[in-house]
């Protein structure tokens, strides 16, 4: 089997592009269920609302970004075992990131936390966030970007119920959480939930489960209803667009689940805010390279 | 309401801000104070406190909840971007920035509290809430920048006074009549999330 190395070149383009196309293109999906959703809406405020979303979406186009918070830069690297990257693969990352930072004049968002003092490009220790993840059998290296606003993200939790509360429990700590957020993550949003694992396993799969597609299921027939049953409640608490009322207070509920140890349940949510920002790209292991 | 959109000058008159009721489309024209950070509303208040000139005439100004981005050109200042930021962590400074500044207008995302609507009231002054992730479509209703004000190290960190034309579409979310959209849907979403729950745990605990 010929060897599958990906080169800093590739890294550093892919790090640029996704980030570049993350914060300037909301993805087909989302913007599918935002008309559909407008559709639905029978309030005149929450109809404006996700009409003036779809307008920048349009007027943004690739070109300029959707949001001013471009947030703070994470990505996902998804490969499988054959793969080998280059010492200083950090670095290409970071070059990425500075790079579609300084040519669309964006707002420095990385900041050391206790002196609030920038580096002036938007990295620092930590920074870009790169999470990797192997998967046996993946044929190519998929590189994502998920930048993290603070509307948005502000609003992520992790909580250990105790395994009696079941899934209801389950139920209740996320109505709760989407009741108490109200207005500030821009609702109509997407909800991924993160259940098991352990501290970080559940905050990585809510994070996860945030970033698919919208109209995408979980695999399993049982947590594909209960993302389904979820989505139902939430959107019956009437937030709605902006939290100024409506029907659609969610896109979709998402859920990802791992086993865990015994006396735990884990619970994760990481919301992402309307704009549904993310962006892949694909190298092959013969140089091809694409953009989803 | 009637759906129609009303074009408003900044400032604002009392009687301006008055005439204004939620749920109103609104789209504004005129200058603004682009302010982000709890350190430009202390030194604001700060300064008419001690009775200083402030650097601009604020009264029935209109303050942007907007990090605005900018860069300087030969010609002067241009915008870059702009949009609107959680205005619900400048709730300590508003009431005063209201009643000892005299603004008349904030424009921001998501609400404030209860404290600014009663302000808002006494005063007259409104709430123009923007969709928040719409910094594409809000900057074209930004003529230019006209200066920044104390000049911070990082242009990211500066008061900055912009020119606004047609901006919009803004929705008056807060009124000085003391109706806060966001208070009657928070209270409406607490009594579905208490239904909601209640069903929940009788679906729980039933045989």
């Amino acid at each position: 089997m010929a060897e599958f190395r990906v080169t800093n070149e590739e890294a550093e383009w892919a790090a640029a592009e996704t980030f570049r196309q993350a914060i300037t293109r909301v993805p087909p999906d989302v913007l599918r269920s935002l008309e559909l959703s407008a559709a639905e809406e029978t309030e005149l405020v929450a109809r404006r609302c996700l009409h003036t979303m779809l307008e920048n979406a349009r007027e943004a186009q690739g070109s300029m970004v959707v949001c001013q918070d471009t947030g703070i830069p994470v990505f996902i690297i998804e490969a499988g075992p054959g793969v080998r990257f280059e010492p200083g693969l950090r670095s290409a990352f970071e070059r990425g990131v500075e790079r579609v930072s300084r040519e669309m004049n964006l707002r420095r968002m990385a900041i050391h936390p206790l002196t609030r003092r920038e580096r002036g490009d938007n990295t620092g220790r930590g920074v870009p966030i790169i999470h990797f993840r192997m998967l046996e059998g993946f044929p190519f290296v998929r590189i994502t970007a998920v930048p993290k606003g603070a509307g948005s993200g502000s609003w992520g939790t992790v909580r250990f119920l105790q395994p009696l509360e079941g899934v209801g429990g389950v139920k209740r700590f996320v109505l709760e959480s989407i009741a108490m957020a109200g207005p500030n993550p821009c609702p109509p949003t997407i909800i991924g939930i993160g259940i098991g694992g352990d501290l970080e396993e559940v905050a990585l799969m809510a994070t996860l489960a945030s970033c698919r597609a919208v109209g995408s299921r979980h695999e399993e027939d049982d947590i594909a209803a209960l993302e389904d049953e979820i989505l139902g409640l939430v959107n019956e608490l009437g937030i709605g667009p902006m939290g100024l009322g409506g029907k659609t207070t969610a896109l979709a509920v998402h859920i990802e689940y791992a086993f865990t140890h015994k006396p735990w349940l884990p619970v994760a949510l990481n919301i992402q805010c309307w704009p549904g920002r993310r962006a892949a790209a694909l190298i092959f292991p013969d140089g091809r390279r694409e953009i989803l | 309401m009637t759906g129609a959109s009303v074009f408003v000058n900044a400032p604002l008159s009392e009687s301006d801000a008055r005439s204004l009721r939620a749920g109103d489309e609104v789209y504004l024209s005129g200058r603004v104070l682009a302010m982000c950070y709890p350190w430009q509303f202390m030194r604001m208040l700060d300064c008419r406190r001690k009775g200083r000139d402030l650097p601009v005439d604020v009264r029935g100004g209109v303050v942007y909840h907007c990090p605005a981005s900018y860069v300087e050109t030969e010609q002067g200042y241009r915008i870059v971007f702009a949009g609107a930021t959680t205005s619900s962590k400048f709730n300590e400074w508003t009431p005063a920035l209201i009643r000892e500044i005299g603004i008349r207008g904030v424009i921001g995302k998501g609400g404030m509290d209860l404290r600014t609507l009663d302000a808002f009231r006494e005063s007259g002054a409104v709430y123009f809430a923007v969709v928040g992730g719409c910094s594409a479509l809000y900057t074209r209703g930004v003529a230019s920048v006209i200066r920044e004000i104390w000049p911070q190290p990082s242009k990211s960190d500066n008061v900055v006074e912009l020119e606004l034309n047609g901006f919009g579409p803004l929705l008056v979310a807060m009124d000085s009549h003391g109706k806060s959209l966001y208070e009657d849907v928070r209270r409406s979403t607490e009594h579905r999330l208490n239904d909601v729950l209640r069903k929940l745990t009788a679906i729980n605990t039933s045989p």
